[in-house]
């Protein structure tokens, strides 16, 4: 399994890097993501996706952590959140619309909404697929999705507009 | 959101089923204000794919990892020495294919990885070191596994006066099927050097150990 794990990990830390709120936090979600997976190997059904495996292993790993968090740091996540939004202004976005602000928008974003934005956009899961991993109904995926494209879509217009006037 | 909102991301995802699309084709013609909006949605998953691109991953993650993998294949291995060490416990010692060693030297492979590698890291050979040691005395014993063809080898090595290992025991498990037995983790010959009197190092004497090295 050591080259099956290797040759993803590009993906994994990819998917990892749009989930956690913090750069130093993307590493560590990989190794804990290879560790689960090498401990429950046996849970992977041979003739299945390896890929879909370890990112449904990486997304519930995720999902653990951020439950800790808001058990025991809801105060300070939304703080943080609030500083991310503050650096944009709510709708006084940067002059230069950088991909630097699309990550902290992504950030910043509720972790139910960052999911279904990272499975279909960058996992490239269909609706369907992504309403499977997430354990929610279609409805429920596709109005999370939709807010947090419509955010994206706020942040391009912004800078639309921000253009205009220029 | 509303309807049209959600129908336009769909759209956008390519997940409108084919009459609805049409449909909503024919409301962009109209409405140029929605063919914008419309851009807007392809552009922001372009956008995140380019946030989010594809890196190169720092070799200290692959090497962790690499580690892992290699760790848990040896723990695989590893339950089978497990009935092994509770003999060795009780003194039986004389089990098929284990050895008390009469003084002979490891190998340099052998030596240069217990001199440096930490317990839980494999090292050149395959060798996995388990665990660090010392005798009653204060010398540096460690505890090893290692890939052979016909199987696995533990085995014990304790420091001698020159610098270099000597092997104090060690045993070969042929790599047969079956005798699985539930993991306890550490090392498989913690028993076995309990029985000789030897006294765990903690993770901070062994790297004081490996760092004199």
């Amino acid at each position: 399994m050591e080259d099956e794990l290797v040759a993803m990990l590009p993906r994994l830390r990819r998917m990892a890097r749009a989930l956690c709120r913090r750069e130093e936090e993307v590493d560590d979600l990989v190794q804990g993501t290879c560790e689960r997976a090498l401990r429950g190997r046996s849970g992977f059904l041979a003739g299945t996706r390896f890929d879909s495996w370890l990112f449904r292993i990486m997304q519930n790993l995720w999902l653990d952590r951020v439950a800790r968090e808001r058990r025991c740091g809801e105060r300070l996540a939304l703080e943080e959140a609030r500083e991310v939004m503050g650096a944009d202004g709510a709708r006084a976005v940067e002059a230069h619309l950088t991909l630097a602000a699309v990550r902290r928008l992504v950030r910043a974003l509720p972790p139910e909404q960052r999911l279904a934005l990272v499975l279909v956009a960058l996992e490239g899961l269909s609706y369907r697929e992504a309403a499977e991993r997430m354990g929610v109904p279609l409805g429920t995926l596709m109005s999370r999705l939709g807010r947090a494209r419509r955010r994206l879509v706020e942040l391009l217009e912004g800078e639309a507009a921000e253009e205009d006037r220029r | 959101m509303t309807d049209l909102e959600r129908r336009l991301m769909a759209y956008a995802d390519g997940e409108l089923a084919p009459e609805e699309a049409a449909e909503l084709e024919a409301e962009l013609a109209r409405r140029p204000e929605l063919a914008r909006r419309l851009r807007r949605y392809r552009e922001s998953a372009a956008l995140l794919r380019a946030a989010f691109p594809i890196e190169p991953v720092p070799p200290a993650l692959e090497a962790r990892v690499r580690a892992l993998a290699r760790r848990a294949a040896w723990r695989r291995r590893g339950r089978r020495l497990l009935p092994l060490a509770a003999a060795l416990a009780l003194g039986l010692v004389m089990g098929q294919g284990l050895r008390w060693d009469d003084g002979g030297a490891g190998d340099g492979e052998l030596a240069r990885v217990l001199s440096r590698v930490p317990s839980g890291m494999v090292g050149e050979g395959e060798i996995l070191p388990t665990a660090s040691y010392r005798t009653p005395e204060g010398v540096w014993c460690r505890s090893f596994e290692r890939a052979t063809p016909a199987g696995v080898r533990a085995g014990i090595a304790c420091r001698t006066e020159e610098g270099g290992w000597r092997l104090r025991l060690w045993a070969e498990l042929p790599a047969a099927a079956g005798g699985y037995a539930p993991a306890s983790g550490g090392d498989p010959l913690a028993a076995a050097a309990s029985a000789l009197g030897l006294v765990p190092l903690g993770p901070e004497e062994e790297r004081a150990r490996l760092e004199r090295d």
